[in-house]
């Protein structure tokens, strides 16, 4: 009874594991395709694959498009725009860039067609509409229905979700009627840090430009209406070699490398490969063979060196580090955790340090996959980052929080170690599936925590003291107590704390992995709690 | 010397922990009340982080530091210049560490060997003491005199603030092309700067803001810089600097520095196109404010102009920087009003100055000027109650004003004008078009805006013989006819730059203090300390070597290994 019972638990805990590493698999895939389950009632959009694939093969999609203060390609643009339209940055396994493109050239069946999504229930009673099972409506409908004096009437007394959930379909209603206004594909000579224009104004330009444009903008007409294609890619050709003659139009090295940084995005490799990594280094903890270790060194190198790709592909394309958002920080901060965690597996050759590397970046990059496109775009710097105590201050930062990531890794690691008991680490343990019996001896856990806490908190100081000198240049002060500011001393602190107790007060063991949590809690609150939390916003970081 | 127990408690280790964890956890709380809308940072400062008790815990934190590195720097000193030796094998052969190598010509060569890798190498008799790493040691104390420095710039800056020597979160405000020479700082520093909350100090000098331009990138909301030119006019002095948000200006100890802007509609300037007389073609659009040098995109040429106002002309030429000269003529001068004067109860004396008769509002009355340009052309009483004086509506240039309301901001006794007090104005052309209903402080200035037709504004065509570049670099310019000519466009939206100003002695302490907090991990966590006990027993004609290493580094263990093996490979050959 008891070995059966025994045998009923190892199955249990065989199909959690599968399990997790089930759902993990999902969400990379899932997080890989870039794009939502689709709605309902889809047969309304337009389609035609011949002509899709004739823009494609013409090089429309890496067509240069001024938006939002950037460079994008058309492919990019168009993401962006499907996304404030539609909600999501593609449908019906169409190119968005073709998408995109009928929308722009086929306006009035689009805003006929039911693709916008309506949010919140109580919008159906709001504007006096059926419900149906799609739960989508058209533009023109939307619109006609917000003229009516009854609906203004209702508006008034509606609850405030309920107006902010209109609010949002109006402005995807907006954005899709607007289109062709966004569509800014001519480089305007006469102002060369200027505004560039829409081939429906070309007023001012030079009369090249004008006549490139106006042939393009005819084919692609005559292309949605007639189906005509065949001089799509000659007028593309023809166009391209007129504007690459200004100035302001961007290099085509630039708009080849924004093009594959949209097409591929080489962030959604990297964490594929850091879920090999993952593997490798699983199996060969559980069998210590060799040769997989061999094999997980090369795949992990292979990921960071696709994750440098990727962050010095964005720092070309902004001519600046790539650490102004959010995104950007988690990103770099992952970039430095596969770092200090390779350095520290090529020191200690243990294997567990490149599995928690490989675990906690393959975690954190499906998270940040999932954030919407708007996050993740190449933003224009804003005038108070526009220093180059930026590079300084956030590479720093974010660098002593990769160590941070790492301490915090192995203390919980040691915690798991402390309440499984040490066993014997002679035999191979694959067939268990307690995989705690991989993890080292306790007294490596600590000296390793100590160890990324010793790189992290000389990083955090001069991450402190560099922004420190940065709000001095452009705030007059050095400190001011903003929420931020006060967040980061109080992880100093901790961080200060932990080290005095370990080096002279000689604590050890379960106090130092505790207390290093703590710290770890502490750099969250800082990143992520004073951007995010009410409790705790406010300042001046709010950019961050 | 047995040390007194508070100077024993005050320089413990512990302490220090204690004094670490109660500053984390009432900087939390400090935090907390910063996000609080209704409290924010100046409440958190007010509450905590300028508190006595915050101060005494983070002076307490220095003592702290001072007697603790006091204690560990002597002491590594003292080991340091002090030999221990250890004598009888021992010891040596009782150390993990200890190794023993025969040597049959004597202590020398070792001698020369352990001089070779170890800073101090000292003998007596047959016993030797090495030593190296003493940086490592005093990594912690160089952390802990930078925090102590960094605290004492903090106690210079409150005590500079106090005694009037130092500035912390003073205010320019400065509408294009005008001129101020003080600055404003906060009465109360727990509360934010308002028209209650304000001190006025003079700066010594004159600071005008020239321009300030708001660049965005394109077609986009997301600012590109803020930039805003200025110029010093100290004496016969003037100095010009560019300030944007990662570059301050510096004069005389000032920092000043870019915090904010605000439009302002009474601000004059106006949008110039610039067009290549030759070609026709617009070479420029260019934004510009009266006494602005502006720099002519894609030429070596710059140009300026002495105002917007009708009848002045457009100069070209200023310090040296000449293009060419022309001008511009506006068919009429520019109308403005200003509120002189606001009185309760009007009363016209004896000696014909107005006065208030009492603090009731029995009979309210405004006095405004009426300015053509920045002449003031008239002056007139406007009347709440117009039936007192049968003078309701009074005619100012080509205008009718009339006085409709007033109202009070603050809780101060009427009477005699305040600044607090807002008028309310009806202005209508003397057609009879109406213009508007404004409020406006005592002192405002109310300007009309487009007083002309574009139609009246004429095409201007500059005319110079010589030209310079803005490389300083003089060239003769064609003869006749200037290569540019300008069209004016329009007014624009002028603004007040809105600066910070600072005098801070107390930053290169501060600074200083950082690069040691940076500067102590690096000693102590790259630099080791280790020692090395040698002992010749004569008898054997044998070294006995022992180490001890501070930490777990395993570099002086390595190094330590390699002179052993030298030592051994040596006897060998």
């Amino acid at each position: 009874m008891k070995n059966l019972r025994m045998r009923a638990n190892q199955y249990v805990k065989k199909v959690v594991c599968l399990g997790i590493c089930g759902l993990l698999l999902w969400a990379v895939c899932y997080g890989a395709s870039g794009d939502k389950p689709l709605p309902k009632g889809e047969s309304a959009y337009p389609q035609n694959e011949a002509l899709e694939q004739a823009i494609l093969e013409s090089g429309l999609p890496k067509l240069a498009v001024q938006y939002d203060g950037m460079e994008e390609n058309l492919l990019s643009y168009a993401r962006l725009q499907l996304f404030k339209i539609l909600g999501r940055t593609k449908v019906k396994g169409q190119d968005p860039a073709y998408t995109i493109l009928s929308m722009l050239y086929e306006p009035e069946k689009w805003r006929e067609a039911r693709v916008l999504p309506i949010g919140n229930p109580g919008l159906y009673g709001l504007l006096g509409l059926q419900e149906e099972e799609d739960k989508l409506v058209s533009a023109a409908e939307l619109l006609d229905r917000v003229m009516m004096e009854q609906i203004r009437e209702r508006s008034r007394t509606a609850d405030p979700r309920t107006l902010r959930a209109l609010n949002i379909l109006l402005n995807r209603a907006h954005t899709l009627v607007h289109l062709p206004e966004t569509f800014l594909i001519l480089p305007n000579g006469e102002d060369p840090q200027g505004e560039w224009k829409t081939p429906l104004d070309t007023e001012g330009l030079t009369p090249e430009i004008a006549t490139a444009s106006s042939m393009l903008n005819r084919e692609l007409v005559s292309a949605f209406a007639e189906g005509r294609t065949e001089n799509l890619k000659p007028s593309m050709e023809r166009f391209l070699a007129t504007v690459e003659a200004e100035e302001q139009y961007p290099a085509q090295w630039r708009r080849g490398l924004h093009y594959f940084n949209t097409r591929v995005n080489p962030f959604r490799w990297t964490y594929m490969t850091y879920f090999v990594v993952l593997g490798l280094f699983a199996l060969h903890l559980g069998t210590q063979r060799r040769s997989l270790y061999v094999w997980a060194m090369a795949v992990l190198g292979l990921g960071f060196l696709i994750h440098t790709g990727g962050l010095v592909i964005r720092l070309l394309l902004a001519e600046r580090a790539p650490l102004s958002n959010m995104y950007e920080s988690i990103v770099f901060t992952i970039w430095g955790l596969m770092l200090l965690g390779g350095i520290l597996e090529l020191v200690y050759r243990r294997g567990f340090i490149g599995l928690s590397a490989a675990g906690f970046g393959l975690v954190v990059m499906v998270i940040v996959s999932f954030f919407p496109i708007h996050m993740t775009r190449i933003e224009p710097l804003r005038a108070v980052l526009n220093s180059s105590w930026l590079t300084y201050h956030v590479m720093t930062v974010m660098t002593s929080y990769s160590a941070f990531m790492l301490s915090f890794v192995f203390s919980l690691m040691y915690l798991v170690k402390d309440m499984t008991g040490e066993v014997e680490e002679t035999q191979p343990l694959v067939r268990s599936v307690k995989i705690w019996q991989w993890l080292p001896k306790k007294e490596t856990l600590d000296l390793l925590n100590y160890r990324a806490i010793q790189i992290g908190w000389p990083l955090l100081t001069f991450g402190i003291f560099s922004g420190a000198v940065w709000a001095n240049t452009a705030w007059g002060r050095a400190w001011g107590w903003d929420p931020k500011e006060t967040w980061s001393l109080i992880t100093w602190f901790i961080y200060t704390i932990f080290l005095h107790l370990r080096i002279r007060q000689g604590w050890r063991g379960r106090k130092t992995a505790l207390a290093a949590i703590v710290g770890f809690l502490a750099v969250l609150v800082t990143w992520f709690g004073v951007s995010y939390l009410r409790l705790l916003s406010g300042g001046l970081h709010s950019y961050v | 010397m047995k040390k007194h127990p508070i100077i024993k408690l005050l320089s413990s280790v512990l302490f220090g922990i204690v004094l670490l964890v109660a500053l984390t956890i009432v900087s939390i709380w400090g935090s907390l009340l910063s996000s609080n809308p209704n409290i924010g940072v100046e409440g958190a400062r007010e509450h905590v982080f300028n508190t006595w008790w915050y101060t005494a815990l983070l002076g307490l934190l220095v003592v702290n530091l001072v007697l603790c590195s006091w204690n560990r720097t002597v002491w590594a000193i003292k080991l340091w210049s002090r030999a221990s030796y250890q004598r009888g094998k021992g010891f040596y052969l009782r150390q993990k560490s200890g190794r023993q190598i025969a040597l049959d010509d004597g202590l020398e060569p070792a001698l020369q060997e352990l001089r070779r890798h170890y800073t101090t190498c000292r003998v007596e008799g047959n016993a030797v003491h090495a030593q190296k790493g003493l940086l490592g040691r005093l990594g912690a104390p160089v952390v802990h005199l930078g925090v102590v420095l960094v605290l004492v710039g903090g106690l210079v800056r409150m005590f500079g603030d106090h005694l009037g020597y130092a500035v912390f979160e003073g205010q320019v405000i400065i509408p294009e092309s005008e001129t101020v020479d003080s600055y404003y700082v906060r009465r109360d520093r727990t509360q934010p700067l308002s028209e209650k909350n304000f001190r006025k100090v003079p700066l010594g000098f004159q600071l005008r803001c020239l321009d300030f331009d708001e660049e965005k990138f394109p077609h986009s909301e997301v600012p590109r810089s803020y930039t805003s030119q200025v110029e010093v006019q100290d004496g016969d002095t003037r100095v010009r600097g560019t300030i944007t948000m990662a570059r301050p200006f510096n004069y005389m100890g000032y920092k000043f520095h870019q915090t904010s802007f605000a439009p302002n509609r009474q601000v004059e300037r106006a949008v110039v196109e610039i067009v290549d007389a030759r070609t026709q073609k617009r070479v420029t659009l260019v934004d510009i404010s009266p006494r602005t040098p502006v720099a002519v995109t894609n030429t070596p040429y710059w140009f300026e102009t002495k105002g917007l106002a009708g009848g002045s002309r457009w100069e070209l030429s200023q310090d040296g920087r000449v293009v060419a000269q022309g001008r511009l003529e506006r068919p009429r001068g520019r109308a403005s009003f200003i509120v002189e004067r606001l009185v309760s109860d009007f009363r016209i004396g004896a000696d014909r100055e107005v006065s208030s008769a009492s603090d009731e509002w029995n009979n309210p009355a405004v006095l405004i000027g009426y300015h053509e340009e920045d002449k003031r052309i008239d002056g007139n009483w406007f009347f709440y109650r117009p039936e007192f004086h049968q003078m309701g509506v009074a005619k100012q240039g080509d205008y009718d004003l009339e006085f409709v309301d007033y109202r009070s901001s603050a809780e101060e006794a009427p009477g005699e004008s305040r600044s607090a007090f807002e008028v309310e104005i009806r202005v209508s052309r003397k057609t009879g078009e109406k213009i508007g209903i404004y409020w406006l402080r005592i002192g405002e200035r109310l300007r009309m805006d487009k007083p002309y037709a574009e139609d009246e504004v004429t095409t201007g065509t500059l005319t110079g013989s010589e030209a310079v570049s803005s490389a300083g670099t003089r060239t003769a310019a064609s003869e006749g006819e200037s290569p540019f000519f300008v069209r004016y466009r329009g007014p624009t939206m002028g603004y007040d730059t809105i600066l910070g100003v600072v005098k801070d002695p107390s930053t290169p302490i501060t600074f200083a203090g950082c690069i040691l907090i940076v500067l102590g991990p690096l000693l102590a966590f790259f630099i080791t300390y280790r020692q090395l006990w040698g002992y010749y027993e004569t008898d054997e004609n044998r070294l006995y070597l022992a180490l001890s290493v501070q930490g777990r580094s395993e570099r002086p263990v390595k190094e330590y290994q390699r002179i052993v093996q030298r030592l051994q490979h040596r006897e060998e050959r």
